[in-house]
């Protein structure tokens, strides 16, 4: 590629970056041959990167995603507030792999080596990497909650991760009979998608209003204050008048202590909560497998650089999404494909010697409270050494009317057509 | 982030004088530096949308794109969204969004 002297000023470290590549006996010794990118994970930040540096034609880029449907567990709530199929929630891989080039591997990878540069995957096949980028989303804390295994996870659901998962929610919702307590465990600070749970509430919320009226949604969190609060609560009091009762941590020091599946008992330090359903969300850390090799630190997730998303604990590994502890950032779709794009320039710019881009990070959440009634919060983000920082930020205002309110719905409906068109299609 | 002294620079180095400013057309289109940024719009703008909620920009008239920007920046239009993305681009920025976005393809 031939490059202005403009842009070999404005894109100096780039090329410096090239260079070091290019000396660094990280290339294939066969010069014919493409560097090769192994992407493990196939959300909305794997899929993205893959998708991306495949796109430029310069790199061989292998996907390894265990499943062979993607469901997303952003708008996953739309599905159990009947707003929803599950089918439109569920994506697959064909596009990626005829359309975009890449390479998908169907195999549960279950090791990496960054010495020997390869990932291992459970059928004993290894595959090598010059760069490698992690995007395995989160796994549960199963010792934090007593009686809360995966076990217990098929009578009280997370549905934190989509799929199987939300279906039993779904059916243990529509289960719960009129007048029935259902619960919700909300966890600390950090966790996938900070609105989550609210959305969700507010779902089930919409469900039982039409189904069965006299039943309570009992939210018991392990926080004091959470994402999008007053709008959340003021649209509660307004469609779902005197049906949610949400506790933050001071008065139950600390949220759910325990549960019991066999009595169907949700317990905190004081008290003991007999559901007839529950959703319990346990605290996270980073998928097994980053933590495993050695990428997280000892928050439980993994700190990268934030101009790059390169780790900043082992060499030429890259990781986007829930996983990483990126500053700022809350653990979204959005903001993992827009972390996606920006390691996607770097990893191009250092194995393929193309220009690099200043970083950019955006972050947009949708939040359906009921029908024609959207939520939103959003910001801009930038690239410091120490991490990606907030610049500017929104929020729904409080007093806005019906008609922004809609509004918003139909742009959440958009944008969820668009971003998984960009990723899946 | 406004890079007006790097757009000169660029402007000179390749032998052509703008006038300068976002409409400013021609050998200086970044059309690289619009696909880049581009990559941040097709997160919610559908190429092949045809409903509401949020349009299809691609191929959209650069003069209608920057105009767009403007009134976004100022107020005259309003979109929490769009005032923060239009915030967070130099006109250099919207420049080169302008001229990918007006020759870019509909199919992706």
């Amino acid at each position: 590629m031939t490059k202005t002297i403009s842009r070999r000023r404005f894109n100096q470290r780039a090329l410096t970056a090239g260079a070091a590549a290019l000396s660094a006996a990280s290339f294939p010794a066969i010069g014919a041959a493409k560097p090769r990118l192994v992407v493990i994970g196939g959300g909305p930040g794997g899929a993205t990167v893959a998708r991306q540096v495949a796109s430029a034609g310069a790199v061989d880029v292998t996907l390894v995603e265990e499943q062979k449907t993607y469901t997303t567990c952003f708008f996953s709530n739309l599905y159990l507030g009947g707003f929803r199929s599950f089918e439109s929630i569920t994506h697959d891989y064909v596009a990626l792999s005829t359309r975009h080039g890449v390479n998908v591997v169907h195999a549960r990878a279950v090791g990496v080596d960054p010495g020997a540069k390869t990932v291992r995957l459970e059928s004993g096949v290894t595959l090598p990497y010059d760069r490698l980028v992690m995007a395995p989303g989160i796994d549960f804390r199963w010792d934090a909650i007593e009686g809360y295994d995966e076990a217990a996870a098929e009578v009280m659901p997370h549905a934190y991760k989509a799929g199987v998962q939300t279906r039993l929610l779904k059916a243990v919702v529509e289960a719960v009979p009129d007048g029935g307590l259902f619960v919700v465990a909300a966890p600390a600070n950090p966790f996938r998608c900070p609105p989550g749970p609210y959305e969700r509430i507010s779902m089930i919320a919409h469900h039982f209003k039409q189904h069965k009226p006299k039943s309570k949604i009992l939210v018991i969190d392990a926080k004091n204050s959470f994402s999008k609060q007053g709008l959340f609560q003021a649209a509660w009091e307004r469609f779902y008048p005197g049906m949610v009762e949400w506790l933050p941590a001071d008065i139950t020091d600390g949220g759910v202590k325990a549960v019991n599946t066999s009595s169907m008992e949700v317990i905190t330090a004081g008290e003991r909560f007999k559901a007839a359903g529950a959703n319990i969300i346990p605290p996270q850390t980073a998928g097994r497998i980053a933590i495993e090799a050695q990428l997280a630190n000892d928050s439980g997730w993994c700190p990268v650089h934030a101009d790059t998303l390169a780790s900043r604990q082992v060499a030429d590994v890259y990781l986007v999404g829930d996983a990483i502890i990126p500053g700022d950032m809350p653990k979204s779709a959005f903001s993992a494909n827009s972390q996606a794009k920006v390691c996607a320039n770097a990893i191009l710019a250092d194995l393929a010697d193309k220009r690099r881009f200043p970083p950019r990070f955006r972050n947009t959440c949708w939040s359906l409270v009921a029908t024609d009634h959207g939520l939103k919060v959003g910001a801009n983000y930038e690239a410091t050494p120490e991490k990606i920082k907030s610049v500017d930020s929104f929020l729904s205002a409080e007093d806005e009317s019906d008609a922004i309110r809609a509004s918003t719905a139909e742009e959440g409906d958009a944008w969820y057509a668009a971003f998984t068109g960009e990723i899946y299609r | 982030m406004r890079r007006t002294a790097g757009n000169l620079w660029r402007a000179a180095a390749l032998g052509v004088l703008t006038t300068g400013g976002p409409l400013a057309a021609g050998a200086a289109d970044d059309l690289e530096l619009g696909e880049y940024l581009a990559a941040e719009c097709t997160a919610c703008h559908d190429p092949s949308a045809v409903g509401r909620g949020i349009p299809n920009i691609v191929g959209m008239p650069r003069v209608v794109f920057v105009q767009a920007m403007e009134q976004y920046r100022s107020g005259a239009r309003f979109n929490e969204v769009m005032r923060n993305v239009a915030r967070s681009l130099g006109d250099e920025e919207v420049a080169a969004l302008a001229a990918y976005l007006e020759q870019a393809s509909r199919s992706r």
